[in-house]
């Protein structure tokens, strides 16, 4: 019995759950990589990513160039690093508010019952298109641009969130222990906030951590599609857009963004299953 | 009736509707009860007959779709019914608490127990963190709970059921309420945990002069701690006298037929009796008295209006046309 829960013991438990599920651990491991790359890149990186060299332009992987250059003489491997900065940046602003504004919608229209039907009726017909639509739609009406992307992703993500949150709360409000905090005298501001919210903490951290992959594909599919992050910006998305001119004659172009984007997602993808396990209710208590 | 009398809680003409799809559920209709200083009022009947609805509209807690659409429920000269949303919440939890049958899903999952208490008093009375956590510490010892400073630390889901309803208990009483609402404050939990809360509930009766209105289906729980009791049929209080009046002289018939169905409390008897037919659906109440068709004395009026809740002497009182005043 005793033994407490403090966040300590929390992170033990979600270290020991690395430990035993190899494929989450490897996806952490991925993670970590990720964001070290992204925070260190102008340190680690060998050349300048926007440096031009057109002596050197298309030569393939070398000790000087590790992962080659591109048609301008860039440095691949340069540019890749810094390209994990940019996709950094872009899923953790897109997820981060994203999240804030659909656990809120999501919350308010389901303690509120008048609120229910006007909120989430909305959120269903931006739910009823592909996010990527949504996405370009709005990049479309706020022109291209690192910032715009943010919003557009945000605003396609935000449905998602505001759904999963919407329908725990429906659930938890009707809880016991809610209908006891009524009875002290809690405000439905207290109750919301401090009693019905917390029940949603674990299924939203499992789905920021599935959404963060996807919005690294969605900003990288608008840079493929010159929405997104401008040239000469290093972005993988916009390298493989780039590279598919050389495709053939120099695949390494596409190459080595594309496996970063895919060892990135995936390894998200692999912990997400992970943290859903470790947060599942029903494994948490034992 | 009111202060004079020593009435903290006057409840007349209680009504309650729940409006669903297939029509209106009456859950109470036109209930009185009223509790004075320091006492245990019992309110049995079975599931169904309104008991709990009766509880929670007393704190104006009543779930969508229920509606209270009549009476008043009289505290200290004020109508709760009719109070503002705003200084209904100072009385919630501070005057007038509850507790419920679930201790374990009542509390919440993600705080510490003893902070649950200290909420309380850091809302209700204004103490300092530091100053309502002691505090909170102290009540957990008062309710006795063993090793409350370790206990304080501990969440819902790591103590049992008892200990969880002692933690709601002392919430409860944190403030000192005057009343103290306990909605089947031990089903939930097994018959030894069950004799030490009613035991617990009396003590802390006696120490603070709490009133209690204590709801069960269960007339054991009543006989041993209620000091007056309401039986409930059909959403309306049937009869209402002192416990031991009420258990040697049952009047009205359908309290009869509860003791009844009882072995062996007071009378000999071999066989146990049933009372004939069962609860009419909510959507079909008989008219008259809605106990009639049940009734083994129901006379020409039973159908035709509903009895009123009338005193046949030393505070015993009971609703039905028949003159069962001098079975006494």
């Amino acid at each position: 019995m005793a033994g407490e829960r403090s966040f300590g013991s929390l992170l033990a438990a979600g270290y020991r759950t690395l430990r035993e599920k190899r494929l989450a651990f490897a996806g952490a491991v991925v993670i970590v990589a990720f964001v070290a790359v992204g925070i260190a890149a102008p340190i680690i990186a060998p050349h300048d990513p926007l440096e031009i060299d057109l002596r050197n332009a298309l030569s393939v992987p070398s000790a000087e160039h590790w992962f080659g250059t591109d048609n301008n003489g860039r440095d691949i491997l340069s540019r890749v690093l810094y390209g994990a900065r940019t996709s950094l940046f872009v899923s953790l602003l897109s997820v981060g508010c994203a999240t804030i504004a659909g656990v809120f919608i999501g919350a308010v229209a389901g303690y509120y019952a008048h609120l229910q039907a006007p909120l989430m009726r909305f959120v269903d017909i931006v739910l009823a298109f592909p996010s990527i639509m949504i996405a370009l739609i709005i990049v479309a009406v706020l022109g291209t641009g690192t910032m715009n992307v943010i919003v557009a992703i945000a605003v396609a993500q935000t449905p998602q969130f505001a759904r999963l949150v919407n329908a725990i709360v429906l659930a938890t409000k009707e809880d016991m222990y809610v209908e006891a905090g009524r009875a002290i005298g809690e405000t439905d501001s207290s109750l919301l906030w401090r009693y019905v919210i917390p029940a949603c903490v674990p299924p939203v951290v499992v789905q920021i951590s599935l959404l963060i992959p996807a919005s690294i594909m969605t900003a990288s599919a608008l840079s493929f599609l010159g929405l997104g992050v401008q040239p000469p910006n290093p972005e993988w998305g916009a390298m493989l857009s780039l590279g598919k001119e050389w495709m053939r004659t120099a695949p390494h172009l596409m190459l080595f963004p594309g496996l970063a984007l895919m060892v990135v997602v995936l390894g998200f993808n692999l912990l997400g299953e992970g943290l859903r396990d470790l947060l599942d209710p029903k494994l948490r208590y034992e | 009736m009111g202060e004079d009398s020593g009435e903290v809680l006057n409840i007349r003409g209680l009504r309650v509707d729940f409006h669903t799809k297939r029509g209106v559920v009456r859950a109470v209709r036109g209930l009185d009860l009223s509790v004075r200083r320091a006492e245990i009022v019992g309110v049995v009947g079975e599931t169904g007959c309104g008991k709990s609805v009766t509880a929670l509209s007393v704190l104006r807690l009543i779930p969508r779709p229920g509606v209270i659409s009549a009476g008043w429920v009289m505290f200290h000269n004020q109508d709760l019914l009719r109070l503002p949303e705003k200084h209904l919440r100072s009385v919630r939890g501070n005057r007038i608490s509850m507790i419920f049958q679930e201790p374990s899903s009542s509390l919440n999952p993600v705080f510490r127990v003893a902070d649950q208490i200290a909420e309380v008093l850091r809302f209700q009375v204004g103490l300092a963190p530091r100053v309502a956590r002691g505090r909170a510490v102290d009540l957990m010892r008062e309710v006795g709970i063993p090793d409350a400073d370790v206990r304080a630390r501990c969440y819902p889901h790591q103590l049992s059921g008892g200990m969880n309803q002692r933690i709601m208990i002392a919430m409860a009483l944190a403030c000192s309420p005057e009343i103290l609402i306990a909605d089947e404050p031990v089903t939930a939990l097994d018959a030894t945990i069950k004799g030490q809360i009613l035991s617990l509930l009396r003590q802390l009766r006696d120490r603070h002069g709490s009133s209690i209105v204590l709801i069960t289906h269960d007339l054991g729980i009543v006989a041993h701690t209620c000091d007056r009791v309401a039986v409930m049929y059909m959403g309306r209080v049937v009869e209402a006298a002192p416990v031991d009046v009420l258990f040697r002289w049952p009047l009205h018939p359908y309290t009869r037929g509860l003791l009844g169905s009882l072995p062996g409390l007071h009378l000999d008897r071999s066989e146990l009796q049933v009372i004939p037919g069962s609860v009419p659906g909510p959507y079909d109440l008989p008219a008259g008295c809605s106990f009639h068709p049940r009734c083994a004395i129901a006379g020409v009026d039973c159908p035709e209006s509903e009895p009123v809740l009338a005193d046949v002497g030393d505070g015993h009182l009971v609703a039905c046309h028949c003159d069962v005043g001098g079975l006494q």
